[in-house]
């Protein structure tokens, strides 16, 4: 048995293979990050330790001790401080936190962070997160041994070894275009280097199970843990996204497209870019365009207009749906990220007349959330990334209408993959590796199937698509001014 | 007994009022609109008269003594209408309404063909008027043109049918651009640059005037006594005004009804047409009025409704009314331009918006912001009027919108102005038809057209005002940005 262990936003999870990697057991637990002044994202680590107790404790006994291999995914960009034995000085300040906006400012100009980093600075991440500790907690900075991330921090606790890895490393803003930690960067922002853990492969052991941690997870002492990897690339190789170009589209709260490049991608503001998990032979870079309101939209709008979600299926797509191009829908709720980069915008609902009934007005939500997608696509193309198709994660189980449209919009035929937990999966896999059970050459035929969906049937949306983008930057300066919004 | 009889846009309204100034009964009948096409609106004529009979019937039935005793009818209607007869008074095609706006085109046309209309008819051509309609008909449907013998207003088809007589009246008839509405009468120029000449107009009385007496077979058919007078009457909006006393001039109100109207009764014609203010004649002779209009106000409420399932408009109000203050702060902001909108954009393109959605927002939230956009709306309409020159302390405030307080205290903070509502206020513009008709029969103007008693007040609110100018400087701001993309249709 291979046990994958995922930290993740809401989440963790735990998940057993076989031998021939097939899905034994997976057991859940939710948790919830605090908020103690506005803008702020926390969670004490021990939280995070106890669910996953919970997790591994509700798998059959008898498989536990079968386990021979664990892998590690978790949430990426946040720190955790611990002394040498893994214990948190404070609580863990994680992705969504957005207090170190001002310490962007010690940052090289965007030129630069793109050309060091691969990726623009933005609050939630690592080193601006550092900059914020040195600045308002530099006794607490002082007193640690160790800045980790999550997985890196539960893998201390499970191993007593500190280390790190390229793929969460590189969404630190610390890290290189390889994912090594740049020490000279360090220098320049005055944090103290000793504070990053030494590197190991993801695939590779990093640590063997302690024998306390063994005797209270009811696992094997002794048995070898992989680095690991951050959740997103990790998804990408439980669900069988192997190949360079191959591209994958997520839609959940939020919508993303990963596409796979084996060659160093050229860096985007717009963009983010990431070193995988992967064995050497496979692509070593993502590059990703993360949409911030999908599934969230489509919620808040069904809630909204008094919809169970068949109805709002029905209204939206039925046969009865008087289709209006003069009516468009805003799915930015919470802001965007690829392509506005836009804290301030919201949504909206524009071209309402009498006739717009709730149907239309699910129809216009569906469309948008399509739009912001494309959106996205085409900050990939701009970048010189073309898929030419994509695959849709949990795509089974999406409405036939929705795929098409979706496909329609964005003019790529789909694939539909089922992988749920992918990266509790993709963890599992790594936990094999790691054990010498498997090979790099296995993780193709470990893939989940995939199945086409169908091609894109109309081009009925290309004029509509441009009017959205437009309706975006008529609006886009409105949002922010003071009176209407709060700081988010 | 006097007969009011209002022909609205959603629902005709019969209304039985004595010399007590008691309201005896009130039946109402409601007119579905239909909307064949994007922006088109139109009704029925003989569906109009048909509801009217049946609200007379029912009338009759509650009411058989009083209704036996009707000296006169007083009528008062949607503005702007167009319906078209031919040679023998019948109806060519169904009437065009006051919302419909497809004769944008048109509306250059006119002004390009006669520049000195603005002045001449006190207002912009704008689609809702019923000269536009005429060219487009001309255009589109030339048959249909070639055969129209008489174009009535609304409530003028209504007296058509009561009396065998084709009759407008000034109030009305300064809604069609085809009326010099400083010498209050038909304009021989205005009517030429629609292709259309006098013979085609009904002839002109005041509101107060007697304009026919009801057709024997109606009277029978009705159960109506023997020569029962019918007044001029008044379109909806000043009959409204005769209905809550607005009489002199400073008077005024707001109706909140299908459309949203600021009104103030002048001295004198005072246009101001750049503004997209409307100067009509009042309903009473020797008297004007302005006006601001919205195309869609309190029925913004009612479509809100429909559209997030709530069970009806009070119970979304009710959820309205629990929500935070901070909830509201950060409520969306609504464009009110379901059907486009005239004061002040005067922009038949325009359409509805919620702008700034974010996870909070509630169909509770929703109402809140129509309410507030609908208030924003009617406030750019009294600074228009306010441009103009008019000043004003108090107005009553009218129509369906006017049972909500929130609404009521809304406006009175928004616009700076002590809002009064009046008890019975959605009969206004019946209840001024009954008094026209009862002015007609001789009635003292001092007499009938008092103003209610009762109602509450409500004054302005200056820490709502505060809260309310960022976000009104927010709503004015949207318009702009989105008025080209309006235009630029597919």
């Amino acid at each position: 048995m291979y046990l994958g262990l995922d930290l993740g936003t809401g989440s963790a999870k735990a998940l057993l293979l076989d031998a021939n990697g097939a899905t034994v057991g997976e057991t859940s637990a939710a948790y919830h990050a605090v908020s103690p002044h506005a803008g702020w994202s926390e969670i004490d680590p021990e939280i995070w330790l106890q669910a996953l107790t919970t997790c591994v404790q509700a798998l059959p006994a008898g498989a536990r001790a079968a386990v021979k291999g664990i892998g590690l995914s978790g949430q990426m960009h946040g720190v955790v401080l611990s002394d040498a034995q893994g214990n948190a000085l404070r609580p863990a300040v994680l992705w969504l936190d957005t207090r170190a906006v001002a310490q962007l400012a010690r940052y090289p100009t965007l030129a630069d962070s793109l050309k060091r980093l691969g990726n623009a600075p933005s609050a939630g991440m690592a080193g601006p997160i550092l900059l914020w500790l040195a600045e308002h907690e530099p006794i607490g900075l002082q007193a640690a041994r160790w800045a980790l991330q999550p997985k890196d921090w539960l893998r201390l606790r499970l191993t007593g070894i500190a280390g790190s890895e390229a793929s969460d490393a590189s969404g630190t803003l610390l890290a290189d275009r390889q994912g090594r930690w740049d020490r000279s960067l360090l220098e320049t922002l005055g944090l103290p280097d000793r504070l990053l853990a030494p590197h190991f492969a993801s695939h590779e052991a990093a640590g063997t199970l302690t024998a306390s941690l063994a005797a209270a997870l009811g696992l094997p002492a002794g048995i070898p843990v992989a680095a690991g990897g951050g959740d997103t690339p990790v998804a990408a190789l439980g669900s069988g996204l192997l190949l360079d170009g191959s591209a994958q589209l997520t839609t959940g709260s939020g919508a993303q497209i990963v596409v796979l490049r084996h060659t160093l991608p050229a860096p985007s503001a717009k963009l983010n870019c990431y070193r995988t998990a992967a064995p050497p032979e496979l692509p070593r870079w993502y590059t990703m365009a993360a949409m911030q309101n999908a599934g969230v939209a489509l919620e808040w709008a069904r809630r909204t207009l008094g919809f169970d979600w068949p109805a709002a299926y029905a209204a939206a797509f039925g046969s009865s749906l008087r289709t209006d191009d003069e009516l468009f829908f805003l799915p930015y709720l919470g802001g965007e990220r690829t392509p506005w980069m836009d804290a301030q915008v919201r949504g909206a609902w524009v071209g309402l007349s009498p006739g717009t009934d709730n149907g239309a007005l699910m129809r216009a939500a569906f469309e948008g959330v399509a739009f912001a997608i494309r959106a996205g696509l085409d900050a990939l193309h701009a970048q010189g990334t073309r898929p030419t198709q994509l695959r849709l994660a949990g795509g089974g189980s999406v409405h036939r209408a929705w795929q098409q449209l979706l496909m329609d919009v964005l003019q790529l035929p789909l694939e539909a993959v089922d992988c749920p937990n992918a990266s509790a999966r993709g963890a599992a896999l790594l936990g094999g590796l790691a054990a010498g059970h498997w090979s790099t050459a296995d993780l193709y035929a470990l893939a989940p199937a995939c199945r086409p969906v169908g091609e894109p049937a109309s081009v009925r949306y290309a004029l509509p698509y441009r009017r959205f983008c437009d309706l975006y930057a008529r609006l886009a300066g409105w949002f922010g001014r003071d009176g209407l919004q709060t700081e988010n | 007994m006097f007969l009011g009889i209002d022909l609205g846009t959603s629902e005709v309204k019969l209304l039985l009022l004595s010399e007590a100034q008691r309201v005896l009964a009130v039946a109402g009948e409601k007119l579905p609109q239909s909307r064949p096409q994007p922006g088109w609106s139109e009704q029925s004529p003989a569906a109009w008269w048909a509801a009217t009979s049946r609200a007379a019937a029912r009338l009759r039935a509650a009411e058989p003594q009083a209704f036996a005793a009707i000296r006169a009818i007083g009528l008062s209607g949607q503005m702007h209408g167009a319906t078209l007869l031919d040679a023998r008074d019948r109806v060519l095609r169904p009437a065009i309404l006051w919302n419909d706006t497809r004769a944008a085109a048109e509306c250059e046309e006119l002004s390009a063909r006669c520049p000195a209309l603005p002045e001449i008819a006190g207002n912009l051509a704008m689609p809702g008027f019923t000269a536009p309609k005429l060219r487009w008909v001309a255009k589109h449907e030339p048959d249909l043109f070639a055969r129209t013998a008489a174009v009535l207003l609304p409530k003028d088809y209504l007296r058509l049918r009561l009396t065998g007589e084709k009759v407008g009246e000034m109030s009305d008839a300064a809604g069609t651009l085809w009326l010099d509405v400083a010498r209050r009468d038909w304009s021989d120029e205005l009517l030429a640059a629609t292709g259309l000449a006098r013979r085609h107009m009904p002839r002109l009385v005041e509101g107060n005037a007697v304009s026919g007496t009801v057709l024997p077979a109606v009277a029978q058919a009705w159960g109506l006594p023997p020569g029962v007078i019918v007044a001029g009457g008044g379109g909806d909006n000043a009959a409204s005004a005769v209905g809550i006393g607005a009489v002199s001039p400073g008077d005024g109100f707001i109706s909140l009804g299908t459309s949203g109207v600021v009104f103030v009764v002048t001295d004198c014609f005072r246009p101001n047409p750049a503004s997209a203010v409307h100067a009509f004649c009042h309903a009473l002779p020797e008297r004007w009025h302005q006006m601001s209009v919205m195309l869609s106000a309190a029925s913004g409420l009612a479509w809100l409704t429909r559209l997030t399932g709530a069970k009806d408009e009070a119970s979304l109000l009710a959820q309205m009314r629990a929500l935070p203050q901070e909830a509201l702060e950060r409520a969306p902001v609504f464009l009110p331009y379901l059907s486009g909108e005239r004061t002040p954009h005067n922009d038949a393109a325009a359409r509805g918006a919620f702008l700034g959605l974010d996870h909070d927002t509630s169909a509770a939230t929703l109402a809140y912001s129509v309410l507030e956009g609908v208030s924003f709306g009617l406030l750019d309409g009294m600074s228009a009027l306010r441009a103009a020159g008019t000043q004003v302390e108090r107005l009553a405030l009218v129509g369906g919108g006017s049972k909500s307080p929130e609404w009521a205290q809304l406006l009175a903070s928004g616009l700076e102005i002590e809002i009064v509502t009046a008890p019975g206020a959605e009969a206004g513009a019946a209840l001024g038809a009954a008094r026209l008709g009862w002015l007609a029969a001789s009635g003292d103007e001092a007499d009938v057209c008092t103003a209610p008693e009762g109602g509450q007040r409500f004054r302005p609110n200056p820490a709502q005002r505060e809260r309310l100018l960022p976000r009104y400087e927010k709503f004015r701001a949207a318009y702009p940005r989105l008025k080209d993309l309006f235009a630029n249709r597919a």
